[in-house]
């Protein structure tokens, strides 16, 4: 089978890598050193990044999840197969380099502060996703159950997070708060901003290319599954 | 709903007339529950005080791991024999099944965690009496078993259902487990249940959503 890549997923692609590389520069030498933290607090531009569309993705996968259900359009199952995947390693590099980052500026590798939990939580939902996708066999059936589980994880993320909040927490909050907050300046602010965007973009392409991979999968595995009920008829 | 409930008494009285001639579920749990009460003082710290405070915990988690033996067998007992074939083909509304197997996998776990508040005040030398553990353990209990059988519905049509109830069902209990361990240590430490109306508040309306997500979703979850 011959597999034809559209030629706009490219400039999604083209588009990304240009974004991330002037994220990049930026971080490094446009953004002011940070006074008490030092260099380690430039990570937090891409951990802020990557924390978004882990959250994004999530979203994405439970209204992707949702509208399944009501129309049954196999589309949707592919898109939520997608960000669900790609919000996994999102999710995973957000909280190894949040934590990499807690090291020198809190002295500790983890704390259980209710935002570090429930993206963790959030990555463990999203893992058990991708072997409860694994294990099933019956396509229509599978998608199905994926959707009613990412509905019920994306239910249980927010009441992870408000059954947990009352715990001490020592992670900055970033919007809404003056007491709080990190005391960015303008370059900071601004760095942060495209480099969320950025990875917006990033993201974008590869969930173009992600569910063009689960549209091809799906329909081999489809065709797979009735050649084995086709053979069990058989003998 | 007379239709409904006949249904759903015939079905707790089918598991529950199983469970006694077979002895599966209940008792296997129960004593595996009392097994890991025994292995935690060797980990425990012999200190009077600390058993005592992390009594609620521990004796959640021990609830919470034995629960799930409960959970795998309710639902399998009915892949035997294409038993949900059965249901689907017969004239009963599926939202009975799914309250029946939630009734009788909380008649189990409740019993189990009533049990197991005086084995540890025994074993451990701790005192943890009070009358509000029977209301409290109950929410625990009904906020596991409805989430729990709709998970266990998911895993039995799986490959490896047996090893991916934990991985699939934990993480989404987290919620209710924090906070029943917090209204339960309350409980033991003496203090006025008026300093957690928040998290009693929390414990209701989880046990009302997780409830209302298995009634609705249920159905598509084993209709072919």
């Amino acid at each position: 089978m011959r597999i034809t890549i559209p030629t706009k997923y490219f400039i999604f692609d083209i588009l990304a890598a240009i974004l991330i590389l002037i994220s990049f520069v930026l971080v490094m030498f446009f953004t002011p050193v940070e006074m008490t933290m030092g260099l380690v607090q430039k990570i937090f531009y891409f951990h802020v990044a990557h924390a978004w569309i882990g959250m994004l993705s999530f979203i994405v996968a439970a209204a992707a999840s949702v509208l399944f259900l009501i129309s049954n359009n196999s589309m949707n199952d592919f898109i939520a197969e997608s960000a669900v995947e790609i919000g996994l390693y999102f999710t995973i590099i957000a909280v190894v380099s949040g934590s990499i980052w807690a090291k020198p500026a809190w002295n500790t590798w983890w704390t259980w502060d209710p935002r570090l939990t429930t993206t963790t939580i959030m990555a463990f939902i999203y893992a058990g996703y991708q072997f409860l996708r694994q294990s099933l066999d019956n396509p229509e059936k599978k998608s199905r159950i994926l959707a009613l589980y990412c509905i019920i994880g994306c239910i249980s993320v927010p009441l992870t997070f408000f059954s947990i909040r009352g715990y001490r927490s020592i992670h900055p909050v970033l919007i809404g708060s003056e007491s709080q907050g990190m005391n960015m300046t303008e370059p900071m602010i601004a760095t942060m901003i495209i480099s969320i965007f950025s990875f917006t973009i990033l993201y974008l392409a590869l969930m173009h290319h992600r569910v063009l991979y689960a549209k091809i999968k799906e329909e081999t595995e489809a065709e797979k599954y009735e050649m084995e009920l086709e053979d069990e008829r058989n003998s | 709903m007379k239709k409904f409930l006949v249904t759903l008494i015939a079905l707790i009285r089918k598991d529950l007339t199983i469970e006694r001639h077979t002895r599966e579920i209940f008792l296997v749990m129960f004593f595996f529950a009392v097994s890991i009460l025994f292995i935690l003082n060797f980990v425990l710290d012999t200190e009077i005080k600390t058993r005592y405070n992390s009594a609620a915990g521990l004796i959640w988690i021990i609830s919470v791991i034995s629960g799930q033996l409960c959970l795998n067998q309710i639902m399998s007992l009915e892949k035997e024999n294409d038993m949900m074939q059965a249901f689907l083909a017969a004239p009963i509304p599926l939202t009975a099944v799914y309250i029946s197997k939630t009734i009788t996998c909380f008649l189990g776990m409740y019993g189990m965690t009533l049990f197991l508040f005086p084995l540890y005040s025994i074993f451990y030398n701790v005192s943890l009496y009070s009358a509000n553990l029977l209301w409290i353990a109950a929410l625990g209990c009904w906020g596991y078993a409805s989430m729990g059988v709709i998970i266990s519905a998911m895993t039995i049509q799986t490959r490896m259902r047996d090893i991916l109830m934990p991985v699939l069902f934990f993480p989404v209990i987290i919620p209710l487990i924090v906070t029943v361990v917090k209204v339960t240590q309350t409980s033991f430490l003496g203090e006025s249940l008026s300093s957690v109306t928040v998290w009693i508040s929390q414990l209701v309306v989880f046990n009302i959503i997780f409830t209302t997500i298995g009634i609705i979703s249920f159905d598509s979850l084993m209709k072919d």
